[in-house]
């Protein structure tokens, strides 16, 4: 599969399929189905300084085309992730990129240090989390918190640090331009976008949180369109995301700008949808004689 | 007094453990903690089942 390689701010992905963070968990679950060496990486849960127990439940709603969750970044903390989880991803031969949300631009750098020290390939900067009070998507809604969290990092990452941008914002390719600027080897997105179901029985929202972030193939369309935004304003690799589910939704990513791709929301339905995307991709590869993925870049031709 | 099992629904999202969407309070020795009713249970034991919430 020397085709589906991509050399992405430094580290080398066997293909150009990752898993989204918060619908893996760590791998130990999907783990059961199939080898994790089938993908290019695993983006695991969003970490947090200290475990946190997240929102209460309902934390899921379903829509037309996708789910809203507000799960509110239950994980077990950095150290927790490192004594007891870490340890079995590194026998998978997958790169694992190590999500952080912090309260304090000080939390981020502190977890990048601790977890670049402790072996990850990468680091995805979380500045878009819409379900957590602190942090997460407060610091990336303007350019100056992101860029701020985007440098502290950096400082203290021994590994690339690769940025989480939301779709809640403005302008994408302001955000985008701001976190390059302040040293981002790559950025990621879209997460979520914010979002709410009534339940008109009891008029009431169905998340206990009230709203949460809104993915699945509803998505698609404004996740590509913001990679194609934030391609055009940013010389540093992205990886795509949000409402990927077969290999031609990861190709509308990359021919806008991604050379990675990540699915999320679609493992829910099948477990082995990051595998089917793969597959996907190398079929459409081969269909139109595309020799090596990262060809398919940026190939978007506008009217 | 006679044991009582529940077998507890929630929303789910992957159904396999992985995403924490049906997570249920249950009882801890110094307190609670969120256990997943698709993966943990969805049976768990009456009395360690947070019922307030």
């Amino acid at each position: 599969m020397n085709k589906l390689e991509v050399e992405f701010a430094g580290v080398k992905f066997k293909n150009p399929v990752t898993v989204a963070s918060g619908t893996f968990g760590f791998g130990e679950e999907y783990g059961e189905f199939y080898p994790l060496s089938e993908l290019g990486g695993i983006c695991v849960k969003g970490l947090t300084r200290h475990e946190r127990q997240g929102n209460p439940p309902p934390r899921i709603a379903e829509t037309p085309a996708g789910i809203i969750n507000s799960v509110g970044l239950q994980n077990p903390g950095v150290e927790g992730f490192i004594a007891r989880y870490l340890p079995e991803l590194k026998k998978a031969d997958t790169n694992i990129i190590a999500n952080i949300s912090g309260n304090t631009v000080e939390e981020y750098a502190e977890m990048a240090e601790m977890l670049s020290e402790a072996g990850v390939d990468m680091i995805e900067v979380n500045i878009s989390c819409p379900n957590v009070k602190a942090g997460g998507l407060a610091f990336g809604t303007v350019p100056e918190s992101a860029a701020e969290v985007t440098g502290a990092v950096k400082r203290a990452s021994k590994v690339p640090v690769m940025v989480k941008l939301s779709p809640n914002v403005r302008d994408i390719a302001e955000i985008a331009r701001a976190v390059e600027a302040a040293g981002a080897d790559a950025i990621s997105l879209i997460n979520t976008i914010l979002a709410m179901r009534i339940d008109t029985a009891t008029r009431r929202p169905i998340l206990k949180n009230n709203t949460g972030g809104l993915s699945g193939p509803a998505v698609l369309p404004v996740a590509v369109r913001m990679v194609w935004q934030a391609a055009a304003a940013v010389k540093i690799p992205i990886m795509g995301m949000g409402g990927v589910s077969c290999g031609d939704d990861a190709v509308q990513m990359l021919l806008a700008g991604a050379s990675l791709v990540s699915v999320g929301t679609a493992c829910f339905a099948d477990p082995f949808a990051p595998v089917k995307v793969r597959d996907g991709i190398a079929e459409y590869m081969e269909k139109y004689g595309v020799s090596r993925v990262g060809e398919l870049t940026g190939a978007i031709i506008l009217n | 007094k006679v044991p009582l099992y529940v077998s507890l629904e929630e929303r789910m999202g992957c159904g396999v453990g992985a995403c924490l969407v049906c997570s249920v309070k249950i009882k801890t020795a110094d307190g609670w903690k969120y256990e997943r009713v698709c993966r943990d249970g969805p049976v768990f034991n009456a009395e360690e089942v947070c019922w307030d919430e």
